[in-house]
């Protein structure tokens, strides 16, 4: 009886085991997020962009009072982001100094880094689809950067003209 | 001083070459965005083209459009899907070189239709000589107290103005018909709806047709003592080709030529066209009485085309029996006189007398089969019997010989 019992305890154990097994979730691996051209929105009087085809509706005073410590009102008419690769999205606009960082959770855009751009802010920011990196281009004067989700860096003239190009 | 000139020269070559590139700096949105507006501008133009010279130059800037942006074909093929660049751009050039078809074909319509203003502007002055070259004739056979060989010259004369008068009009059924007859009225009515000038602002040609359907009613009104059948089955002929010029082209010529009458002169036409066919009607079958008379044909009286039709069938049929009855030399005779009227309707006057709504072509058919049942019967017998008489008479000859031959043949023996 004894012995019984001991083997009906193995069993269980390792049905409980099998079973918990087939409970894994499925994993898709190297998905690419990437957007291919960046959105170009117009915020509304509370903030909100809305971007109908790519399905994103996110509100900028956040992003504003990091970037201006002010909430007051929406200060700036147009926000441009575009989205990485692994997910990111990289949120500016014109005159700011940053370019923002976002990781996509339930319901809500997570700052995962604050890339400094220049001290001035850029007027004219847009964004650009690379290959292994997103660009942001000046489009006054040209300059670009090469962008990833942890770094900003200053391309070259010569090699910056080359990748607009 | 030489090294301070070349500093120079070069800072002011840098300071252009980074306004330059500043000006270049486009970004991906950028190009995607000015691509959807040039597209979007290149349509429009594609749309309101108007010029054959004109679409030319766009399909050679449309062609420029897309070695511009083929660089970019890779971003656009991601900013325009689930379309391609290769598809919107060749899209953009069938319709550009449809446009430049389709002007084209109205630029030619619109050279036809002056050229065709300008021959109708003959036509009406050779119409209207005529006409008065007619109307003179008419008033100088009427006051005439002239001999009768002269009257009869005047008549003759006058009868082939009216056949050149016919002429004249069937050589404009058919400009009108080379005119008007492949006529894109729907795309002559687009370019109308961009380009107002380009329409054409007369009515001549409707009001032609008006006052050519009014005169030939005067005309058959006027006339109906002087004129004779050959006259009527020429008439319905041009009558024919007219009401089918009418009737295929009507609503184009009608579109075509603006006026505020242009709908009274559409409505006086169908209307004159009746009177037309009615008049044309009443006119052969008076025509064909006194052809009759002069042919000496003697059928039953008959006032109308359906009376015409029985009077033959019952003129026919009594000659049939006559026939039967008794083969002479007088109804052989009456069969010639109307063979002679039968063949010129077999052979001219078929199509005619179905165009002037006398006979229609069933009806001659069913009279011919009567004629030929006549032909076949009307021999006189006279004749036969001259021929069997002559036939009898050569054997009884023969045997005769025969006979005589034999009985010398005996006596010599014997």
């Amino acid at each position: 009886m004894k012995s019984f019992i001991q083997v009906i305890t193995v069993i269980s154990v390792v049905a409980a085991v099998l079973l918990t097994g087939c409970k894994q979730s499925m994993v898709i691996s190297k998905v690419d997020y990437s957007q291919s051209i960046e959105s170009v929105l117009q915020p509304d009087d509370d903030g909100t962009v809305t971007d109908p085809q790519h399905g994103i509706t996110f509100n900028i005073k956040p992003i504003q009072y990091a970037e201006t410590q002010d909430t007051s009102s929406v200060t700036t008419n147009q926000v441009r982001y575009i989205r990485g690769q692994e997910g990111y999205y990289y949120i500016t606009a014109p005159d700011y100094k940053n370019v923002y960082v976002m990781a996509p959770e339930k319901g809500k855009l997570v700052l995962k880094e604050t890339l400094k751009v220049t001290d001035n802010g850029i007027t004219k920011p847009a964004f650009n689809q690379r290959m292994t990196h997103i660009q942001l281009l000046n489009r006054s004067t040209g300059e670009v950067w090469k962008v990833t989700a942890e770094d900003i860096k200053k391309k070259e003239s010569q090699m910056a003209q080359r990748e607009v190009n | 001083m030489k090294l301070q000139r070349t500093i120079f020269i070069a800072i002011i070559i840098g300071l252009f070459s980074s306004t330059l590139y500043a000006q270049e700096a486009q970004s991906d949105y950028e190009i995607q965005q000015t691509f959807k507006e040039q597209y979007a501008d290149y349509e429009q133009q594609v749309e309101n083209v108007s010029a054959p010279d004109s679409a030319e130059k766009l399909i050679k800037s449309i062609k420029q459009f897309d070695q511009n942006y083929s660089e970019h074909k890779e971003l656009l093929d991601k900013a325009l899907y689930p379309d391609t660049y290769e598809e919107q751009m060749e899209s953009l050039k069938k319709s550009s070189v449809r446009t430049l078809n389709k002007v084209e074909t109205i630029t030619q319509q619109q050279k036809q239709l002056k050229k065709l203003e300008n021959q109708l502007a003959t036509y009406e002055q050779d119409l209207n000589q005529l006409d008065q070259q007619t109307d003179s004739l008419k008033t100088a056979i009427r006051q005439s107290a002239k001999n009768e060989k002269e009257l009869s010259n005047m008549v003759r004369e006058y009868r082939q103005n009216l056949e050149k008068r016919d002429e004249l009009i069937l050589t404009f059924i058919d400009s009108m018909v080379v005119t008007y007859q492949n006529m894109d009225l729907d795309a002559l009515q687009e370019i109308e709806d961009y380009d107002k000038a380009s329409r054409i602002k007369t009515n001549d040609a409707l009001k032609l047709i008006h006052d050519i359907s009014e005169e030939n009613i005067q005309i058959l009104k006027r006339n109906a003592s002087k004129l004779q059948v050959d006259d009527y089955m020429r008439m319905a002929e041009v009558n024919h080709q007219f009401q089918a010029m009418w009737s295929r082209l009507g609503d184009k010529i009608h579109e075509v030529y603006e006026g505020n009458n242009a709908d009274m002169l559409a409505e006086n036409i169908n209307g004159n066209l009746t009177e037309w066919n009615n008049l044309l009607q009443t006119n052969t079958v008076d025509a064909m009485k006194d052809y009759f008379a002069q042919q000496g044909i003697e059928t039953n009286a008959f006032e109308s085309a359906d009376e015409f039709n029985k009077a033959l069938h019952s003129y026919l049929d009594r000659k049939i029996k006559e026939s039967r009855d008794n083969r002479s030399e007088e109804n052989y005779s009456d069969l010639q006189q109307f063979k002679e009227f039968w063949n010129r309707v077999e052979v001219q006057w078929t199509s005619n007398l179905a165009q002037a709504n006398v006979l229609s072509q069933d009806q001659t058919s069913k009279l011919n089969q009567k004629v030929d049942e006549w032909t076949q019967i009307a021999q006189p017998r006279s004749n036969n019997i001259l021929v069997y008489l002559l036939g009898g008479s050569v054997l009884l000859a023969v045997a005769l010989g025969v006979m005589l031959i034999r009985e010398k043949k005996t006596n010599g023996s014997a």
